[in-house]
């Protein structure tokens, strides 16, 4: 790929992932990269797609950025539910496997395609897990953000509206109706 | 940062070795985790970093889009809404099921259930003072264990 192939697509992905991020858009960064990305290439047919030490080193980034989260805090509190946590994985992952079987019956997405793309994981992490394999990455990222912009318009605004905050009375409808606004600190999209 | 990065791209490449769906990834995120763990939070990736490896991850993605998977996700799309709407009940059900065998709060079980979006998730316990470590800890491993199994069913149906 011609280096000034290379530079303008990091400088449309940069691009994409600054402004999605900073218009704190759900899975922020890395949707923001793929479309802005996706949309240059699909607009530009003769761009190549980023090569694999690319590709290697999206993997390596990816795996360090979730190894970064697993702490020794969060681990002693799950395994204080430890079964009825992995229980709870179990169904989920069993009901997004399933469905991904489903899918490539009834559709002419590949299996492996349908795994990834369905999984209870990140579009970013499923797609790069992807990469190495001979799986169409392009459509497990979408697939998965069309799935994230579900999961966070059907959960995050059923809970905004239902769940109260802990030391709120039930009766307190205002603190249903607003909850106080959300604080900054968040871990990684 | 410099001793992750170079734990991460050492773990990254040994993964790459064992030719397993996801090597790489796994390879990487187990070195950086075991270190993490073992030093107690003393694996580091300063916010630049892990904005630029985000970037890199979504640029590599995206340029892998083309048309003609554009022109064909239309009608993947029933198949992908129904998909997320039995996840997002069997999410509901799972916490249900956790409010029933656990100590822990319908707000706590809710969120750690939730089938992805942690940062939104984790925002809104910290703002219903549920318990974030738990949430945490959930998709964290959720996020691990949906890895591993998947590349494992890979495998097996090869």
């Amino acid at each position: 790929m011609p280096l000034v192939d290379i530079t303008v697509t990091l400088a449309v992905g940069l691009l994409g992932g600054t402004v999605a991020h900073r218009c704190k858009l759900p899975g922020g960064t890395i949707i923001g990269a793929i479309v802005a990305v996706a949309v240059l290439h699909v607009s530009m047919p003769g761009l190549e797609p980023l090569g694999p030490a690319f590709r290697t080193a999206a993997q390596i980034a990816i795996g360090c950025s979730i190894g970064v989260t697993l702490t020794r805090s969060p681990l002693r509190a799950v395994r204080t539910v430890l079964l009825p946590a992995l229980l709870v994985i179990a169904v989920l992952l069993a009901t997004s496997i399933g469905s991904a079987f489903a899918m490539a019956e009834l559709t002419d997405l590949p299996l492996v395609t349908a795994l990834f793309a369905l999984a209870p994981g990140g579009a970013s992490d499923m797609a790069a897990a992807a990469l190495q394999l001979d799986a169409d990455v392009g459509a497990i990222a979408a697939i998965h953000v069309v799935r994230q912009v579900g999961v966070f318009v059907l959960l995050v605004a059923a809970f905004t509206r239902y769940l109260t905050p802990k030391g709120t009375h039930d009766h307190d409808s205002r603190s249903h109706r607003r909850p106080r606004r959300l604080r900054q600190r968040t871990p990684p999209d | 940062m410099v001793v992750t990065i170079a734990t991460a791209v050492v773990g990254g490449l040994l993964g790459h070795l064992t030719r397993l769906p996801a090597g790489t990834l796994l390879g990487a995120m187990t070195a950086v985790a075991v270190l993490n763990v073992a030093t107690d939070g003393g694996a580091r990736l300063p916010q630049p970093v892990r904005h630029g490896s985000r970037v890199l991850t979504g640029t590599t993605i995206g340029s892998l889009v083309t048309a003609g998977l554009v022109t064909s996700l239309g009608g993947y799309l029933p198949f992908v809404a129904a998909a997320t709407l039995l996840v997002v009940l069997a999410g509901l059900a799972c916490a249900w099921l956790l409010t029933r065998l656990t100590r822990l709060d319908t707000a706590t079980a809710l969120l750690a259930c939730a089938p992805g979006g942690l940062p939104e998730m984790t925002a809104l316990a910290q703002d219903l003072g549920a318990e974030v470590d738990v949430i945490v800890g959930l998709h964290v491993l959720r996020k691990v264990v949906a890895l591993a199994v998947i590349s494992l069913v890979v495998v097996v149906v090869g």
